[in-house]
């Protein structure tokens, strides 16, 4: 056995089968994309549970890269190992050969990086707020987001240019970090990152006109206390043309309450309390933010350094006599001389 | 950013591929004097990275049109040094007539031109796209050299050209796997997405992490050798052309 996971046959071999499976997974993902609609809402590990309950066949191929990733781990470390006793009673360091090693053991770390980001982690996608509202996630429940200002700018042909929003991390009324978020530069807390994925324009909710003339905003889900009772924009509707309907409930100060869609028209009264009348739309810039957590991220960041330095001493160096095949990768122990 | 492309830059594109084009012929027919041969493209291909980059704000690295050009100055370039060292001046003939190919691929790819949406706007994205192709075109060194091998040439040159082009095609293409994946977890969240563009990704990678290998096992040398380096470049032709136009793709950024 430790001749078979000892030999570089056995490497190529691995190699091969891995590119065929992800040969295969590609197709699977191209003819049958329902299967692996959700793959990226969650990390690895229960996508996976889910799915080999229901669609075994999506998961097969990516089990089976993971058991031959897990052979072809072994053959590394089996390789590097060997080589690095015959380094130690041979007494010699050789600069290319420690450099290939170095590389292997990258490759080591970030697979098993990125095992560990597949197991321990968590995504949480999807958080919608305006600026001055705030979210939180169920994986930190005692944490907060709150939302400041949000920016975005469009190029003449309406594509978007800048996404902006600043954010503030609390757990409770403590500061846990704060910032702009921006496409491509996340908010970091204690390995937690915040995107903003998306700052659009979006209905907020309903201007409403109180008898003294002052005018207070109905925001969609927030209760409005008003003279005579409580407003609640529990959704909102487009109907045909620029019409847009409103899902109320009306609490009166008197008690009860009711639920009724309505199509509220500027100027028009409401059915609650003596002189409130409807205003204007209310439309605001709306951020959506993901909120994700993987653990083996900086542990794959040092792999990968150290896979991507360890190779450059492995091609600018010559081999001395300049001889062919001046390859780097642990040699063929059974078929060396 | 101007409106519309001037019609002049496609036409002295045109022209480059077609001058590049007969440049190479001329050197993979055996020309006497092949070093100014090999250089004159040079000139033309910083001319129009030059052109296209005044136009667009940024380096040509977005779409098809703009890598098809990036990836034929990338190809004259990495293919110049082991041709000089090596005396491959045939091999870079053929080199040097693919990257006119390729000039003439973008002339007939649209142009158009957009601003980068945010999530392009870093310089991971650069550094990503700019080693891929930078890899891409030692590998298509590669594989030349590996059809040379297949042909039945049999000097050293050609062998050493193989084993180097795909050696340091691996570690530009890591550069460009690592760059990639940093620049994916501070726009996605994540360094890896299970899309069909990064499993061909991985697939080329792993399929070349293994091909240079293969000069450690006696016997594997040579014609395998040879024929690894071509079906590897087919694998990364398919993930740079086939992935973009017949499959669903997670990189179709615009």
């Amino acid at each position: 056995m430790l001749r078979l996971f000892s030999s570089l046959r056995t490497t190529i071999g691995l190699s091969l089968a891995l590119v065929a499976l992800a040969i295969w997974g590609s197709l699977e993902i191209q003819f049958r994309p329902g299967s692996y609609a959700t793959i990226e809402d969650t990390i690895l590990l229960p996508w996976l549970r889910a799915r080999v309950g229901e669609d075994p066949r999506a998961a097969s191929w990516v089990l089976a890269m993971m058991g031959v990733s897990a052979l072809l781990c072994l053959n590394t470390a089996v390789c590097v190992v060997r080589r690095l006793a015959a380094h130690a009673r041979s007494g010699r360091w050789p600069v290319r050969a420690v450099a290939a090693h170095l590389a292997h053991l990258g490759f080591l770390v970030v697979l098993a990086a990125h095992l560990h980001g597949s197991v321990s982690g968590f995504r949480s996608d999807g958080h919608q707020a305006f600026g001055g509202q705030s979210f939180s996630v169920t994986d930190r429940p005692e944490w907060r987001f709150d939302v400041g200002e949000l920016t975005l700018e469009l190029a003449p042909q309406g594509y978007p240019t800048l996404l902006r929003a600043q954010v503030t991390a609390r757990q409770g009324e403590a500061v846990l970090a704060q910032g702009a978020v921006e496409v491509n530069r996340p908010l970091l807390v204690q390995g937690v990152a915040v995107y903003v994925k998306a700052v659009q324009p979006s209905v907020r909710g309903w201007g409403v006109l109180l008898p003294d003339g002052r005018a207070v905003t109905a925001e969609v889900g927030s209760p409005l206390p008003l003279p005579g009772g409580t407003l609640l924009v529990r959704e909102w509707t487009q109907m045909g043309g620029r019409a847009i309907a409103l899902r109320v409930e009306w609490r009166p100060a008197s008690g009860g309450s009711r639920q009724e869609w309505v199509v509220p028209s500027p100027g028009s009264p409401l059915p609650i309390g003596p002189g409130l009348r409807w205003g204007e739309i209310v439309v605001d810039s709306l951020a959506i933010f993901d909120v994700r957590c993987d653990p083996g991220a900086t542990m794959a960041l040092v792999g990968s350094a150290l896979l991507s330095l360890s190779l450059v001493p492995l091609v600018i160096r010559r081999t001395p006599g300049g001889r062919l095949a001046a390859g780097p990768g642990p040699v063929e122990v059974h078929e060396s001389p | 950013m101007p409106d519309a492309i001037p019609a002049a830059y496609l036409w002295c594109l045109r022209g480059a591929g077609v001058a590049t084009l007969g440049l190479g012929l001329a050197l993979a027919l055996g020309a006497r004097r092949p070093l100014p041969l090999a250089l004159a493209p040079l000139p033309l291909a910083a001319a129009l990275v030059a052109w296209r980059t005044a136009q667009v704000g940024h380096l040509p690295l977005a779409g098809l049109h703009e890598t098809l050009l990036t990836f034929g100055v990338s190809l004259l370039l990495v293919s110049l040094w082991p041709a000089a060292r090596h005396r491959t001046w045939r091999l870079q003939g053929a080199a040097v007539s693919a990257a006119g190919v390729l000039w003439l691929l973008s002339s007939v790819a649209n142009p158009r031109l957009t601003p980068l949406v945010p999530a392009l706007q870093t310089l991971w994205f650069e550094a990503h796209v700019l080693s891929s192709f930078v890899a891409y075109a030692h590998f298509a060194v590669g594989a030349l050299a590996g059809l040379a091998v297949l042909a039945g040439t049999s000097g050293t040159g050609v062998r050493r050209v193989l084993e180097g082009a795909n050696r340091w095609g691996f570690v530009w293409f890591t550069w460009g796997m690592v760059g990639g994946g940093i620049w994916a977890y501070l726009a996605w969240g994540t360094y890896w997405l299970w899309h069909v563009k990064e499993l061909w990704s991985a697939v080329v990678w792993i399929y070349y992490a293994g091909a240079i290998h293969v000069p450690h096992l006696p016997g594997w040398r040579g014609r395998l050798q040879g024929a690894a380096s071509v079906v590897g470049f087919a694998l990364v032709l398919f993930t740079y052309l086939g992935v973009g136009l017949l499959m669903r793709n997670s990189h179709q950024w615009q």
